[in-house]
Parts: structure tokens; C-alpha cells; sequence
């Protein structure tokens, strides 16, 4: 990559994009942050003068999917254009180099860009013995720490790398970690999902590129502009939830009429994420559009939360009371519901008890 | 096309309320550009409107006078709505998937202008090809 031109606009151009082009590239980006459109000239000054960050992919406890992703785009996409423009330095997966050579890139570019490069981690950190996840023999904690120290920001990428994911859950055989567990004196970015949507992941780069700042993030160290409000809010079928329209398996009148998935066990009032809007496969759907309810697979312990097929756990007397007060102050009553849902999690858990449907009535 | 005949938005507002505020905005905007020649952009992706919304939208603005397709990263399309000065801008990717779709309150969409530094580049591509050389060094061989 020592050969290629090092400001984007530089290499966008090399690449055959035209002025035009490339405004268009500006407008789309800011359509995708979520930006005032007016901001494209903005973005297009920014990324003119940006130089490519410098970025390390470091892989440990994951299955791929995560990369998989990222790289599954079949034609030139915003997205596709952000990940080439920045300077891959080391991704075992995809760079051409192994072994010895391979372990030098990754040393090499930490050295040269000290302090200024971005790392991106996939999968999670074994704390329990160190053989169950290793690089070059060097152990997953070790390199994350080496390569932490010297990072500008950190992008955990994938539930794996922002909460510890499937390896974390329970019985958690390697004592599987997530990236904020063990670094917490650099700015770390989660980008979860199982695996994350890849317009998400290049926004953040996106962001990153044109701001040389980290975007703003929610409590869980998210970005706001794609995890700030829940797939249930921005569900198609929110509407016969709030009548209270249910497909009570898979393959009743309710499924095949499209109604709300909430009692197969969608999570979506707990999930925040960006599915229902950004979409799948080229925008071609997600899951709840093909008929399956949300996993919640961008949320901490989303495998321990009392299985998939289950509807989402509530106090009866927690949904009936304060939804109840919802209305009196004019709120709908489904959003009562889906914030209850978030905010008493582990206490549904405890009482395991499921929302039924002369519940969602009452706060109807 | 001549200046819209405005038709009565009651039915339209009764049935999609959302559009009351955008409208407002829209005509707001239209203003500005008009006696301060101050340009505007809205991103309908950003709108909090419904498929169904979004459509009655598009179809009460309408087409004007003037199209264009923009060749560029996948087609860009611009269109003026039947409200001169307003533009309809889709963007879509090599897939053919739309990535953006602004409404332009301007004279003339940016990406309609031929950017300076391309004038020039072409500029001195076609001097090149006018100054005397063999066949050989413009690759006719």
C-alpha cells in the first residue's frame, strides 16, 4: 500500500472517480451519518485533505462473520469505497502476507504510525489459558494490549469484541472478554452485532475519516447515528403490535399476514440497532421482514437472555402499572412497553414471567 | 412548465399529516432562495415519514421542466419538481440501490456543474491532442 496515494480524494481519483463522483460519494456519506445534507461540502473538504488512516485488524475469539460482512459487497458501494480507502495494514484474514512476514506488517505499521493508527478488533479476549486463542504464539491479551497502547481509537467490531458475544456465554469455558473489559485508557467505539450491518462498521471509519473524531456514543459506547433507537420503533410491523395482532407460530394466519413477531420471541423492543432501517443484503430486507424475530444480537448477553423462541420475560404487575401511567400522560403504549422491557430486563429474568396478550391491551 | 396550479391540500394533509410541516419548510425555503438566494437541502431519509408518506410526497411536487442523469459511482437523477427551484436528487449505486434522495432548493443542483479542476484537465487533454505529434505517440499504431 506504500505506492498508493495517501489522501483519499487522491485515490478515489486514481481509482477513475470523477469530481462528480466523488460529491456524490460526499452526499451519500452524510445521508448515512445522518448528517444535514448542506454537510456534504463539509465532508467533501475534510476527506480531500484527510490522509488514510492507518488501520490494524486484529481477530481473535470469532468466526469471521464480522469480516464476512464487511466484504460482501458485489459492486462499488459507499461502504465498499470507505474500506478501500483507508490503509489496511494487517488483517490475517485478508492480507496476501502469513506467518513471519504477515506478524512484521502489523509491527511495522504499529511503529510508523504510533499513536495515529485505528484498531480494529473482532472476536472476544480469552482471560482463562492463554492456548485457547493465539497469534504467532503470542496470546490474544498480550497482542491486544501491545497494539492498544499504541492506537489513536479502538473499533470493537462485532458482539464478540464489544460484549464478549457467544464465547462469553455462559458457561464461558475460556472466560471470554470483551475489548473494554481489559483496555480502558483508549477511546473504544462497539460496534456490536452478530455480525454488525457493514454500513455501520465503515460509518464509524467514515466518521473517523472525516471528523478525525469519534462519533458520539450511547451508554454502551455506541454510535448514536445507528444504535440510538430500538428495531422495534422503527419496525414495519410496529402497527399490529400496538393493536395487538400476533402470529402465534410460524406458520399461522398472523405469520403469514406479517403481524408482529413479539410472541415467537422477537426482541426487537430491546434491541438498538439499525436493521430495520439500513436493512440487509444490499438493503433487500432483515430479519423480521423474512418472517424470523430479532435475536438481539447487538445487545450485551444477547445468548443468555432465556432463548430466542421465548417471548420477551415481564412482571405482569411492572407492564400493567406503568404503561398504564404512560397513557395517562399521553405516551403510547407500546413504547412504555418496549422501554419497560430494556429497563427491567433482569428483573423479568428473575420472575420469568411472559407478557401476554390482555397485557399489551391494557396499555393499549 | 408554468407556474403550479395549486389544487386543494386538504385531502392530501387529512390523509398524510406529516406532510403539513415539510411543506412549510419546503415553501419557507423556496422563499429564501428566492429574495436572499439562499440555498437549502433536505434529506428525505432523515424524515420521519412513511413509505406511503414519502410517495405523496413525490407525487404532489411532481415534475417540472428540466431532468438530468448523472453518470457517476451509479446513476444520479435530478429532477425539478413542478416548483421551479426544487429539485428531486436520487442517488443509486453500481447495484442500482438508491444510497440518497435529497430535495435541492437551489437554481441549479451542484452536481449539474462541471467542476473546475475537470474543465481544466480536459482543457489540457485537448491540447495535447491538438499539438502536432506522430500517430504513434497518440496510439494510432
Amino acid at each position: 500500500m506504500t505506492d498508493s496515494p495517501n489522501r483519499l480524494a487522491d485515490l478515489l481519483k486514481s481509482h477513475g472517480v470523477s469530481r462528480r463522483g466523488f460529491l456524490k460519494f460526499c452526499a451519500a456519506t452524510a445521508s448515512m451519518l445522518a448528517l444535514p445534507p448542506g454537510m456534504a461540502g463539509t465532508i467533501a473538504k475534510a476527506l480531500e485533505r484527510a490522509p488514510r488512516p492507518s488501520v490494524i485488524w486484529l481477530s481473535f475469539q470469532e468466526c469471521t462473520g464480522c469480516t464476512e460482512s464487511l466484504t460482501r459487497s458485489h459492486a462499488p458501494t459507499v461502504e465498499g469505497l470507505i474500506f478501500d480507502s483507508i490503509s489496511l495494514d494487517y488483517h490475517h484474514t485478508l492480507q496476501a502476507a502469513s506467518g513471519t512476514a504477515a506478524e512484521q506488517a502489523r509491527e511495522a505499521a504499529m511503529q510508523q504510525h504510533r499513536g495515529q493508527y485505528l484498531l480494529v478488533v473482532d472476536g472476544s479476549i480469552p482471560l482463562g489459558n492463554p492456548g485457547y486463542s493465539t497469534i504467532a504464539g503470542i496470546s490474544n491479551l498480550d497482542m491486544l494490549k501491545e497494539a492498544a497502547a499504541g492506537a489513536a481509537a479502538i473499533v470493537a467490531v462485532g458482539s464478540c469484541a464489544a460484549f464478549g458475544g457467544l464465547p462469553n456465554a455462559q458457561p464461558n469455558p475460556t472466560q471470554a472478554v470483551s475489548v473494554g473489559d481489559i483496555i480502558k485508557d483508549k477511546p473504544i467505539i462497539n460496534v456490536p452485532g452478530c455480525p454488525p450491518i457493514p454500513v455501520v462498521i465503515t460509518g464509524v471509519l467514515a466518521h473517523y475519516l472525516v471528523f478525525g473524531t469519534i462519533p458520539e456514543l450511547d451508554s454502551l459506547g455506541r454510535p448514536k447515528v445507528f444504535y440510538g433507537t430500538n428495531i422495534h420503533d422503527r419496525c414495519y410491523r410496529r402497527p399490529f403490535y400496538e393493536r395487538g395482532w400476533f402470529a402465534e407460530t410460524f406458520d399461522d394466519e398472523g405469520a403469514r399476514k406479517g403481524w408482529c413477531l413479539f410472541k415467537l420471541g422477537c426482541k426487537g423492543p430491546i434491541t438498538y440497532n439499525a436493521c430495520a432501517t439500513v436493512k440487509w443484503n444490499d438493503g433487500v430486507s432483515f430479519p423480521i421482514e423474512s418472517g424470523h424475530g430479532c435475536l438481539g444480537c447487538s445487545e450485551p448477553k444477547f445468548w443468555d437472555l432465556g432463548g430466542f423462541y421465548q417471548a420477551l420475560s415481564e412482571p405482569n404487575r411492572a407492564i400493567a402499572g406503568s404503561a398504564g401511567a404512560a397513557i395517562a400522560a399521553g405516551a403510547v403504549a407500546g413504547l412504555a412497553a418496549g422501554y419497560l422491557n430494556r429497563s427491567h430486563r433482569d428483573d423479568a429474568k428473575a420472575h420469568h414471567a411472559t407478557v401476554t396478550i390482555n397485557d399489551l391491551h391494557k396499555g393499549a | 412548465m408554468s407556474a403550479p396550479v395549486l389544487a386543494d391540500l386538504n385531502p392530501l394533509l387529512d390523509q398524510h399529516p406529516a406532510l403539513r410541516p415539510i411543506l412549510h419548510e419546503l415553501q419557507q425555503a423556496l422563499a429564501d432562495l428566492a429574495d436572499q438566494g439562499q440555498e437549502t437541502a433536505l434529506d428525505l431519509h432523515s424524515l420521519p415519514l412513511s413509505s406511503a408518506d414519502t410517495q405523496a410526497l413525490l407525487d404532489f411536487l411532481g415534475t417540472g421542466e428540466v431532468s438530468a442523469k448523472v453518470h457517476a459511482l451509479g446513476p444520479s437523477t435530478l429532477h425539478e419538481t413542478r416548483f421551479p427551484g426544487l429539485w428531486l436528487v436520487q442517488h443509486r449505486n453500481e447495484n442500482d440501490q438508491l444510497v440518497a434522495r435529497l430535495l435541492e432548493i437551489t437554481s441549479i443542483p451542484h452536481l449539474l456543474i462541471a467542476p473546475i479542476e475537470e474543465v481544466r484537465d480536459g482543457t489540457q487533454q485537448l491540447l495535447r491532442m491538438l499539438q502536432p505529434q506522430s500517430h504513434q505517440e497518440i496510439g494510432y499504431d
